[in-house]
């Protein structure tokens, strides 16, 4: 299973929690579920909306730079099984949740957003979720956002033009 | 009007389709892959920006073809994937490849006679000077005369240099004072517009442009797709060449790789598919007499001297961040080892910074199981300390490398190819050379550790070369130095596997040079 147990408990909350990492691993790692087979097609914006909200949860992050939605996007589009997924995470994520405040999601605290995450992730069934949910979504974060918190001015993907990388990076605090 | 029919639409054959319904011929292309879109922007997006690491590594671009239409076997030491490295579509390998472009050197020509090893082409640096100006001007080769270790040139590179990356800079000066000379890449990565083609905007992925700055063979295909004189067959495979009377008279194929065969006449056939399926090409096309080992091996040529670049990663760490990843792959460069050494300590390589931050290195962090942001930032710091130094080694034929017809059969019933690759004790002469050099290299940096790459874990850099070398002589070669075969008139092998030697340098170039000189003596003797 996906799932590991926040080393504090959602009530705790959230400075605990974000001071334990986030996510606990499993002694031994799971097995990788990866999206083999199913319809490709959009992503709705609610889906979406609650993704970017996994994202900046997972991540930390208040303000992403990445292109995380993008992403979603595209694997839902052109890889089979992923847009199922992501309708079926969602679908959990709203399960653990008042009804109706899907919406509302994205507007709750990282604590209480951690919380819900690790709910849906205790359950037995949350593995098929590890994968396309949880470590993609911070392959990107390492493939993006990151590079800005190295200290780069952006990343490797992006038009960057050729007068940039031949001076030196401006001095800033690397988080 | 006169026929040709090419067979293989990568950079090789690309070029020659060029040149030719330029002089005036009907160019039929038969390219076993599919079509792939140009500007390259969706293999871009499927293999950069939305690159996934934990989907099946089936590659979207080019859509892969059916087992029974494309495959290989392969035994001894190459740990590469040769059915993966072989890129079919139309456009070929030059739909993917960092596009580096140097000249080979005059001695690499000579390599025999200077050096007691490997093989004499039947061509000077001298002969094909003029045709290296003007491949550098075909694909839009940006580059400067920095390179104190290169052939004379009697022209300026087309386009101006890109400039060393800022760390690169530093780094030059840091060698310079250890005795190593530095310089620019040449690359056929437009600096500014050309032809038709964007000015680079550094998207830092050399190997998958999506705006066409970087050459790709489908840039001059697109253009010619306007010509009455052209006709481009995509999935669409040649099982046999046709002779009759000791003359080329055209291919049987089988379009969209169907039951159906066809004929298709030509006054000319040229092969450029590679050095596999050329070989496997000409093995398969066997004919009575002379031709009953396959076509062009009356002496038993064909599949021998079969060779592969090595290419051995380092990676050297530092005590301070270097930030790597800011420009394209390749920016700093030393040609100063491309001689072998003296009392067989190994042949000679080049020596290169490569200052993209690897995708590889990333997605194989992003492999890795992490709990949070934090965590994956934390994996990934260590990289901004690092930069891959890599060797580009040259290596020599034996008899352990070659191509020839395997057990495995296509959908026709033909076999398939299979080969065998086995090092030599050249290739780990010139391994301990690379080491050592690596260590030089660290050294001179002030690098706090260098991880080598093992032997056995050299890369290709799908340079495949060699199996229908040209020569002076059918005994001990295939074709001569235009590609024509030695006992058939009327059939040509262009490009890579044509190759009498794997020299260090990067092979490209010279196929495109090459090529246009072959395209030219094609035209001369159709139009006499």
């Amino acid at each position: 299973m996906f799932s590991r147990r926040m080393v504090n408990s959602a009530i705790v909350a959230g400075v605990l929690a974000l001071a334990a990492g986030g996510w606990k691993m499993h002694h031994h790692p799971p097995p990788r579920e990866v999206p083999t087979g199913g319809p490709t097609g959009e992503l709705d914006s609610a889906t979406l909306a609650a993704l970017m909200a996994v994202a900046r949860t997972l991540t930390e992050r208040d303000v992403l730079k990445g292109h995380y939605a993008d992403y979603y996007a595209y694997q839902a589009k052109n890889r089979p099984g992923y847009l199922g997924v992501y309708r079926a995470f969602v679908a959990a994520l709203a399960a653990e949740i008042a009804p109706g405040a899907l919406e509302d999601f994205g507007r709750k605290t990282v604590a209480e957003r951690w919380s819900v995450l690790e709910r849906i992730g205790s359950s037995s069934a949350s593995r098929r979720f590890d994968v396309p949910i949880i470590q993609e979504t911070l392959a990107v974060f390492m493939r993006t956002d990151a590079w800005l918190l190295l200290g780069y001015e952006d990343w490797p993907g992006m038009a960057r033009g050729l007068e940039n990388y031949t001076k030196p990076l401006p001095e800033r605090a690397r988080s | 009007m006169t026929r040709v029919a090419i067979v293989g639409s990568g950079i090789t054959g690309t070029t020659l389709a060029w040149h030719l319904v330029k002089a005036g011929c009907q160019v039929d292309m038969f390219e076993n892959g599919p079509e792939v879109p140009y500007p390259h922007s969706p293999q871009f997006e499927a293999e950069v920006l939305y690159a996934n690491q934990y989907a099946p590594p089936t590659p979207i671009f080019p859509p892969p073809l059916p087992l029974d239409i494309k495959n290989v076997s392969q035994t001894g030491d190459y740990a590469g994937d040769l059915q993966q490295e072989r890129i079919m579509c139309v456009g070929g390998q030059a739909t993917r490849w960092f596009a580096m472009t140097p000249r080979i050197g005059t001695e690499h020509f000579r390599s025999f006679s200077l050096y007691g090893f490997g093989r004499d082409w039947p061509i000077s640096y001298e002969d094909l000077e003029s045709y290296y100006s003007r491949a550098e001007a075909h694909i839009g080769v940006s580059g400067q005369a920095d390179n104190p270790f290169a052939p004379r040139r009697a022209s300026p590179f087309p386009l101006p240099a890109f400039a060393l990356s800022y760390q690169d800079r530093m780094f030059a000066e840091k060698l310079k004072a250890r005795g190593i000379v530095t310089h620019t890449t040449p690359q056929a990565r437009a600096r500014e517009d050309y032809d038709g083609r964007p000015g680079c905007q550094n998207f830092g992925e050399c190997g998958r442009c999506p705006v066409g700055a970087r050459y790709s063979p489908n840039h001059h295909l697109e253009l010619l797709r306007g010509s009455e004189r052209f006709a481009l067959h995509p999935n669409c495979l040649v099982r046999r060449i046709i002779v009759e009377n000791g003359k080329g008279v055209g291919v049987t194929y089988h379009p969209e790789h169907g039951a159906r065969q066809l004929e298709h006449p030509a006054d000319v056939v040229i092969v450029a598919a590679g050095a596999i399926e050329t070989a496997r090409l000409l093995l398969l096309s066997k004919a009575t007499g002379i031709h009953s080992d396959g076509l062009g091996n009356a002496s038993g040529q064909v599949g021998r001297n079969f060779g592969m670049h090595h290419v051995w990663w380092n990676e050297l760490s530092f005590p301070k961040p270097v930030m790597p990843g800011r420009a394209g792959p390749p920016t700093l460069l030393s040609h100063q080892f491309t001689l072998p050494e003296k009392d067989g300590g190994g042949g000679g390589m080049t020596v290169e910074m490569f200052d993209g931050v690897p995708q590889g290195t990333v997605l194989a962090a992003g492999r890795r199981q992490y709990v949070s942001g934090k965590a994956s930032l934390e994996a990934l710091r260590p990289f901004i300390s690092k930069r891959a130094l890599t060797v580009n080694a040259e290596t020599i034929p034996s008899d352990d490398k070659y191509v020839a017809l395997g057990d495995k059969r296509d959908r026709f019933g033909d076999p398939f190819a299979a080969v065998t690759y086995k090092l030599n004790d050249f290739d780990r002469a010139t391994y301990q050379r690379a080491q050592r050099l690596a260590g030089r290299f660290g050294a001179a940096l002030g690098a706090e550790s260098l991880s080598p790459g093992p032997i056995e874990q050299f890369w290709s850099a799908h340079h495949h070369l060699g199996t229908c070398r040209m020569g002076d002589s059918l005994h001990d070669s295939v074709t001569d130095s235009f590609g024509a075969l030695h006992e058939t008139s009327g059939v040509y092998i262009c490009g890579g596997a044509a190759f009498p030697t794997v020299t260090p340098l990067q092979p490209t170039l010279t196929m495109v040079a090459l090529a246009i000189r072959s395209a030219d003596r094609i035209a001369e003797q159709l139009a006499g």
